[in-house]
């Protein structure tokens, strides 16, 4: 068995936003479940503030808003209460509270098991942070974290999905980044205590989710760009080149992932759409890939010069973008 | 619907200009018009799209603004009209009009400076509509007319990666100026004709199905037979 946290996976490169991959015995796997529904369940203990049955219900229906989605094929299945933790390998999905006061800025974390011989998704477990205050008030709670909201941005995770980059953030006193604003549910800092913003899928997530489990005629009805970022001739690693639907207002976003600079960003409507390339924030790189990869963070905002046609079912063809440094 | 509005101020204006100027025009006998030419059509405001985020308590906060239109062009036309009455002729005619989609983007938060992102289209409309010409209004070489129609539209986007339909509605008017053949034969008159028109379109490249209307301008080489 091989266990995985969140940050020992690599971004692979994929044909739409930014998935997860391992590698087991020299073969390259894109995290996945391989079988539907995702059996998981509930550790049956609550915090103050939050039952385990408020707790169930409210991760329930974050399953469902990403079991909603049309285009996508993946499904789950709440199996019972369990008094195991999450975090155990016993080869169930567990979602509960852990006490973690030493990760003072982890509101929640989500772990995988791998079959260390198949590579295949054995397990995922989530867990929510209890050193925070919970809420699972409908409308939210200030002060608190909605737990729904964070259940969201994991059960992404758990799916197989990383992080999105379509998000904005300062430098809040004490060098913390504080977000001013997301474009996808699963950026990797929450927007505040109170919001229950991040209940509601955003475009990116919808074609990220998509993408791993094509389903509803995602693959016809959807289109997708690639391209290749370049700065002074050469390939530009960790570009977060975002996609924007100048009818609908629509981002997605993906990153070129490896040394050629080739990005490619799947899920799109058919039509035309502006291509923005963009360093990612200083203080975020860790939230995408490793420290110790070449992510080029010097070049400044771009825009493509062209309206990138995406065809209907089909890629856009090679698109070429080159970033100047700052 | 301004736009609208002035042409067809234009259009009646022109007709009260001649409306005295009446006198039978020797080519009534002719029946079937041919003519080619060009016409020019204006821009369409086809969206302002911000592209947002969302901030803490669900409002929203815009990365950069865009703006979207379809860019005026200029293209060939060709149009076959058959007279009906002394007042009414029916006509089609196919349009070729290359042109462009423009986004301009604004006001990036990160300082990127603004730009305008260009796409061709292809555009082709395919319409039919009515030609009136009253009598009273005529003169020896000048024949004042309005005229209305529907039409197809087809824009194809860059390298025909996506073709995108819709419909067109036109209602405007314009002049004959005619030259009767004095020589035997089928043809019985030449001439220029032109028009100003307010253009509908919907659909297409349109983020949407609302009707959006821009000026049209067409002159065109006839002759009748």
């Amino acid at each position: 068995m091989l266990a995985l946290a969140l940050a020992c996976l690599q971004p692979t490169q994929a044909s739409a936003y930014l998935k997860f991959g391992y590698e087991v015995n020299g073969k390259e796997y894109t995290l996945k479940w391989t079988s539907t529904p995702v059996r998981y369940y509930v550790t049956d203990a609550g915090v103050p503030g939050v039952t385990s049955t408020q707790f169930q219900s409210a991760v329930a229906s974050a399953f469902q808003t990403w079991e909603a989605v049309p285009t996508a094929s993946i499904t789950y299945q709440f199996a019972g209460f369990t008094r195991s933790l999450p975090g155990e390998d016993d080869g169930r999905t567990t979602l509960g509270f852990l006490n973690q006061p030493d990760l003072d800025r982890v509101l929640a974390s989500t772990s995988y098991l791998v079959d260390g011989q198949t590579g295949e998704l054995l397990e995922a477990d989530i867990f929510f942070n209890s050193a925070f205050a919970w809420s699972v008030a409908p409308a939210g709670e200030r002060g608190k974290w909605d737990l729904q909201s964070i259940a969201v941005h994991e059960i992404g995770h758990l799916s197989g999905l990383g992080h999105s980059a379509i998000g904005e953030t300062e430098v809040a006193a004490g060098g913390a980044r504080r977000v001013l604003s997301t474009g996808a549910v699963m950026f990797p800092i929450a927007l505040g205590s109170g919001d229950i913003s991040g209940r509601t899928l955003q475009p990116d997530d919808i074609a990220g989710i998509s993408d791993l489990y094509p389903d509803g005629g995602f693959n016809d009805k959807t289109g997708s760009v690639s391209g290749r970022v370049t700065k002074n001739g050469q390939g530009v690693f960790g570009a977060h080149v975002v996609a924007f639907d100048p009818k609908t207002g629509q981002l997605v976003g993906n990153f070129s992932l490896n040394a050629d600079g080739t990005f490619s960003i799947a899920g799109l409507q058919p039509g035309p759409h502006v291509l923005r390339v963009e360093p990612l924030d200083d203080a975020d790189t860790d939230s995408f890939f490793e420290m110790s990869e070449p992510t080029d963070l010097n070049f400044r905002v771009a825009y493509h010069d062209r309206l990138i046609i995406v065809p209907k079912g089909g890629d856009s063809g090679a698109v070429s973008i080159a970033v100047v440094p700052k | 619907m301004r736009r609208i509005q002035v042409v067809l101020l234009i259009a009646l204006a022109s007709f009260s200009a001649s409306a005295r100027l009446f006198a039978q025009t020797t080519d009534d006998v002719s029946r079937v018009e041919i003519s080619g030419g060009v016409r020019w059509i204006g821009s369409l405001d086809l969206a302002s799209v911000p592209a947002n985020e969302t901030t803490l308590g669900g409002g929203q906060r815009a990365l950069f603004d865009s703006t979207t239109t379809l860019d005026r062009s200029f293209g060939g036309t060709v149009t076959v009209g058959v007279r009906l009455s002394q007042l009414i002729r029916v006509e089609g005619a196919a349009v070729y009009s290359p042109t462009r989609l423009i986004t301009r983007v604004t006001d990036d938060t990160e300082g990127a400076p603004d730009t305008a992102i260009t796409a061709p289209v292809t555009q082709i409309l395919v319409e039919g509509g009515l030609v009136a010409t009253p009598p009273p209004w005529r003169t020896r070489h000048v024949s004042p007319f309005v005229t209305a129609g529907i039409g197809y539209l087809r824009q194809l986007n860059d390298g025909r990666t996506l073709v995108e339909t819709g419909g067109s509605y036109y209602v405007g008017g314009g002049l004959y100026y005619v030259r009767t053949s004095t020589r035997p034969g089928r043809v019985k008159a030449t001439g220029l004709r032109a028009d100003v028109r307010a253009l509908g379109l919907h659909h297409g490249v349109a983020p949407d199905s609302d009707w959006r209307a821009a000026p049209a301008i067409t002159a065109t080489f006839f002759m009748r037979f």
